[in-house]
């Protein structure tokens, strides 16, 4: 911890003097500038986002698993692929990323919790026209209300449609269904009660609920003044959403019906079982992919044709999925530490090629994955790890950008603001060049005069030389290859890869290779620092305060920083006392 | 009622587009102020990405201000619109022109130029502010992201009972399309945060006509009654809730108001033909983000729809944020042309051809449209529409002056049309761009978003606090820096003057 505050004070005293070198830039809070952590903090919740609505994500996954539950997985695929149910599940808003307050990119998507119109207009089309295909299918109606709904006898009718209410109900609402819910549902149909519109409109009430599109929690009835801990069920729902993005299995379902759950054992063992299962890879997948704004990434296939990429790309084609494909292996990375005990320092360090498809085998010069056995190593000893995988080094044109991969590492992987650039600056380009190397270029423009080397020289070009050994394919070279406007090759100059990064300021330590840098950021603790607070929003949903949530943020920084595995990392953000309950103020 | 008519030569003018035949006759028995209703003013805004066009290719030429005025503590100044003709081509400026055919002397005469407008900060690049959020910036000062934060002017004109009164036959407040528009999570209320509305639809044309005027329920059982009373039954039941979480129940009870009401809502005319063609039939080909010409197609067809809202009353408000390129260029758009164009020739040439396709294909074709509707009282839709052209920048790209106005229109005779208007400060500029044209301050996008509201008949009583500044919206900020040139290297540029005056209407627009 010592050495931790002391790297946040060396940053406050960088952040001063870069401030007042450029004189009109408030660079705001530095990065990892918290207050220390209070002693034996008190378990106070966090402050909450109120109601809390289900991600697009979240929400398709729900109904995919509420009627996969209630009809079975192929009843559920043909509704889903009804033609206006899928219509209108495409039409369903997409969450935008959210930044944080100060910073222009970056985010993710759980944070943008705005509620459009459509929101509600689709969802209520969606809730009826679903509710239509199921209650007008005699064998559906049989599977959800059972054999009651289709025999002969009328008799048995009220309490088939009390049964359906109750075990629908418990599915969609996602908690056990109380006397009072059965009276509501059952009092807003007028058909007779096994008939299909009957069906319909319990379904389309169910789907258009709040407790379907929003987290509903109570708290259970003891309370710390305005703090509560969360009902066993309510855990579930948060527990389920937040490692599988989903609705709670019937196992953990089972544990909040029983109470188990609330026990701290019985907590702990659905923590590590659902950490562990491969539902959590998608959400640690959509995790890392935000985090690293992996959606940053250009089209590659846009630029075929082009003499200078033509040239430039010789006989690799990149198709319209290419980008795709790079992006998932990041997801396929983590996935793959998840399930063998990697942490988070592997994340950086891991040389896996995770090369599932011909094209990225092919830029990796590696076999192709299969998917389930060992992947093999990368074969080139540059290749050293996450800032030299494909997706942190492409660019979709013939040129690197090495401003961007400086200001991705030192913006979004340590979480170390950066002014926006003046505003002409904005007019200038890096062009490629037929006498000079990209690193060149950059220099010239940013490194000589105004006050653009008050950020670049020391900030952002440095991260990004250093792995001008790779081009924008993400190919390794030695040598930049110099192309006329024709696409000719009118020369090649040896790339430079040495540089001083000062990642803490004052540190004039000089490298030359990414492995050297992935090397100073894993002394400098700032990538453990800035994971806590970007998985802290991820979990939240919010902003952290520094005052308020540095428990959970220095818990987060000091699991990874002891290089706990990457699944007990994630989970111990559910083990916190602040996951557990909420605040009703 | 009278019925339209639409003369041959207009219809034929139309025709050319190869889009409007279609449905048009289908539309005339049926359309023309069917609603009856004392006004039918429309707003539409259009708006597209970058802008940096330079002053000498997006405004008319200087000598046709032969009119001045001293305004805010300087000189401002008008003339009237005038259009040069060559070759079967009516040319206003390097990007307004069109085939003559098209740009008529008629609509030169319905025609309007803003020059000289300006946010009073740097934006960067943003959604919002075209529109009154300046928060909605990537880039703008963190005062403004934080402080910056306000409803835009389509969603007060959407929940104003001045504009729609009691919104019979109304289907959607407003038709958006694209990020630009923004409204209190209590949109009739004007309560809660300001949240993205998002886009009307997600997908074609026809979507949109579906939506606008298929049967509201669908066919389907009306359940929305009930579905309000689910959330009543928890937003008022004794299980403990938040304050927030109540307030955010409130919020959702609203829409769901608003949806009963659409579902309740029928179209105050007959239903027009269903368009034969889908805009998917251009944007889903792979090579429409490089196809000038399918683009075009698009938002033609797009047009169409928009025409037929608006006539029928169904909805009257459109705002459509485009983001196409209108350009074969297949590199990065933004780095490349955007931020290269001020520097680099080749990419200047290609964002002002870009600009004037955008005009003639989408703007004035759209325009044309509106003008071919016969209201049967002798106007046209176009006379009772407020349309306008905006672009995020200036006169180049990330500039916050001059952002250019083009508009069509009169909003029932509040605006004096066929003019141009040039509200810059000639004595005070920064410093030379950097394709050595200046930049000069001129009055504030405050005043332009309040003349706004003040012609859709909105009373300033449901949108002005004076309290920052006058005009739309209530929020003062002023500070250029790094743009303000060697006389003004930061800090505050727009004098009090100026501020003062963004209240009122702009002046030489009033009829």
């Amino acid at each position: 911890m010592q050495q931790r505050r002391l790297t946040r004070t060396l940053v406050v005293v960088a952040a001063a003097l870069v401030a007042a070198c450029k004189g009109d830039v408030d660079i705001g809070a530095p990065p990892g500038e918290r207050p220390p952590p209070i002693e034996n903090p008190p378990p106070v919740a966090p402050e909450e986002l109120p109601l809390r609505r289900l991600s697009a994500v979240q929400y398709r996954n729900t109904l995919r698993d509420v009627l996969t539950r209630a009809l079975g997985a192929t009843e559920a695929s043909a509704v889903l692929r009804d033609g206006p149910v899928a219509e209108l599940l495409q039409s369903y808003p997409q969450d935008l990323l959210v930044p944080v307050p100060g910073e222009s990119h970056g985010g993710f998507l759980r944070m943008d919790q705005g509620v459009q119109q459509r929101h509600i207009d689709i969802s209520y089309s969606l809730g009826l026209r679903v509710g239509e295909v199921l209650g007008t299918s005699a064998s559906r109606r049989g599977l959800l209300l059972g054999t009651c709904a289709t025999d002969a006898s009328t008799a048995n009718d009220e309490a088939c449609l009390g049964g359906f209410i109750s075990r629908f109900g418990r599915l969609a609402l996602r908690r056990p269904v109380d006397a009072d819910d059965v009276a509501f549902y059952r009092a807003a149909v007028s058909e007779p009660p096994a008939s299909a519109l009957a069906v319909q409109k319990v379904v389309a009430l169910m789907l258009t609920a709040p407790e379907f599109l929003y987290f509903v929690e109570h708290g259970q009835p003891e309370a710390d003044g305005t703090v509560s801990r969360l009902t066993a069920h309510e855990l579930a729902v948060r527990l389920s959403y937040h490692f599988w993005q989903t609705m709670p299995d019937e196992a953990l379902a089972a544990a909040a019906d029983s109470g188990e759950l609330l026990t701290e054992d019985g907590y702990r063992e659905q923590v590590e079982r659902l950490v562990g299962d491969a539902r959590a890879h998608q959400a640690m997948g959509e995790f890392f992919s935000q985090w690293f704004r992996l959606d940053a990434l250009e089209e590659f296939n846009t630029r075929v044709g082009d003499p200078i990429f033509d040239a430039f790309r010789g006989g690799f084609t990149p198709t319209g999925d290419t980008r795709e494909h790079i992006n998932a292996e990041v997801a396929d990375l983590v996935t793959w530490l998840a399930a063998h005990d990697g942490t988070l320092q592997d994340v950086l360090t891991d040389r896996h090629a995770f090369a599932r498809t011909a094209d990225l085998a092919s830029l990796y010069g590696v076999p192709r994955w299969d998917g389930d056995s060992e992947p093999p190593t990368f074969l080139e000893s540059q290749r050293s790890g996450l800032l030299t995988r494909i997706a942190f080094l492409a660019t979709g044109s013939a040129n690197t950008r090495p401003i961007i991969k400086g200001y991705r590492i030192r913006n979004a992987l340590l979480c170390e603001r950066i002014p926006p650039p003046p505003a002409d600056a904005m007019m200038t380009r890096v062009e490629l060049s037929a006498e000079l190397t990209t690193r060149e270029v950059v220099e010239r423009l940013t490194e000589g005069q105004g006050s653009c080397p008050a950020c670049h020289r020391t900030r952002l070009n440095p991260l990004g030389f250093v792995t001008e050994n790779f081009d924008a394919l993400g190919r390794f070279r030695s040598a930049q290859r110099l192309f006329d406007s024709n696409g000719q090759q009118v020369g090649e100059r040896t790339v430079r890869t040495d540089t001083v990064p000062a990642l803490t300021p004052g540190d004039t330590r000089s490298v030359s290779s990414a492995a050297d840098v992935t090397q100073l950021i894993l002394e400098s603790g700032l990538y453990e620092d800035c994971f806590a607070r970007q998985y802290f929003r991820y979990t939240f949903a919010r902003v952290e305060s520094d005052e308020a949530d540095g428990p959970v943020l220095d818990a987060l920084s000091a699991a990874a920083s002891g290089r706990q595995s990457l699944r007990d990392v994630l989970a111990s953000v559910a083990l916190r006392p602040e996951f557990q309950r909420r605040d009703f103020r | 009622m009278s019925t339209p008519t639409f003369s041959r030569r207009t219809i034929l003018r139309l025709g050319g587009t190869g889009l409007v035949l279609p449905f048009l006759p289908s539309l005339l028995p049926a359309t023309a102020r069917a609603q009856s209703a004392p006004s039918h003013k429309c707003f539409v805004m259009l708006r597209t990405e970058h802008g940096g066009i330079l002053q000498r290719d997006m405004f008319p030429p200087d000598a046709s201000l032969t009119e001045s005025l001293p305004y805010a503590g300087h000189t401002v100044r008008r003339g009237a619109l005038r259009a040069t003709e060559a070759n079967g081509e009516t040319r206003v400026s390097a990007v307004l022109r069109a085939p003559s055919s098209e740009l008529t002397a008629s609509m030169v005469g319905k025609m309007w130029v803003l020059n000289g407008l300006d946010i009073p900060f740097y934006i960067g690049h943003h959604r919002g502010g075209t529109l009154g959020n300046f928060s909605a910036s990537d880039q703008a000062p963190d005062e403004v992201k934080q402080n910056g934060i306000r409803q835009t002017i389509d969603q007060i004109m959407a929940w104003s009972p001045s504009f729609y009164g009691g919104a019979v036959g109304v289907r959607e407040r407003a038709i958006i399309r694209g990020s630009l528009s923004f409204a209190h999570s209590d949109p009739r209320l004007r309560q809660g945060p300001v949240e993205r509305v998002g886009s009307t639809v997600d997908g074609s044309n026809q979507n949109l006509f579906d939506r606008l005027f298929g049967n509201a329920t669908g066919g389907q059982p009306l359940i929305s009654g009930a579905v309000m009373e689910n959330y009543r039954r928890l937003r008022n039941g004794n299980r403990r809730l938040s304050s927030a979480d109540r307030r955010r129940l409130d919020d959702h009870l609203e829409r769901l108001a608003e949806l009963d009401r659409k579902l309740n809502t029928v179209a105050r005319c007959q239903t027009p033909v269903r368009p034969t063609t889908s805009s998917g039939q251009y944007t889903n080909q792979p090579t429409y983000p490089r196809d000038p010409e399918a683009q075009s197609l698009s938002h033609e067809l797009w047009n169409d729809v928009y025409t037929l809202a608006l006539s029928c009353g169904v909805s009257r408000i459109v705002v459509d944020g485009a983001t196409d390129t209108f350009s074969t260029f297949a590199g990065d758009w933004h780095q490349e042309i955007a931020h290269q164009a001020a520097s680099s020739a080749s990419a200047y040439s290609t964002l002002l051809a870009a600009h004037q396709l955008y005009f003639r294909r989408v703007f004035l074709d759209l325009a044309s449209k509106l003008e071919a509707v016969d209201m049967g009282d002798g106007t046209r839709l176009l006379d009772h529409t407020l349309l306008a052209w905006g672009q995020e920048s200036g006169n180049y790209t990330h500039d916050h002056t001059s952002a250019p106005i083009v508009a069509f229109g009169g909003a029932e005779g509040f605006f004096r049309t066929g003019q141009y208007c040039d509200y810059r400060n000639l004595a005070k500029r920064t410093g030379e761009g950097p394709a050595g044209e200046p930049r000069w301050f001129g009055l504030l996008w405050h005043q332009w978003l309040g003349t706004v509201l003040q012609s859709m008949g909105i009373p300033r009583s449901e949108w002005e606090d004076t309290s920052q500044c006058p005009g739309y919206p209530n929020y003062k900020y002023d500070d250029v820096p790094g743009w303000a040139g060697p006389e003004n290297p930061t800090g505050p540029v727009y004098p009090a003057t100026v501020w003062n005056a963004a209240g009122e209407v702009l002046p030489f627009l009033r009829v």
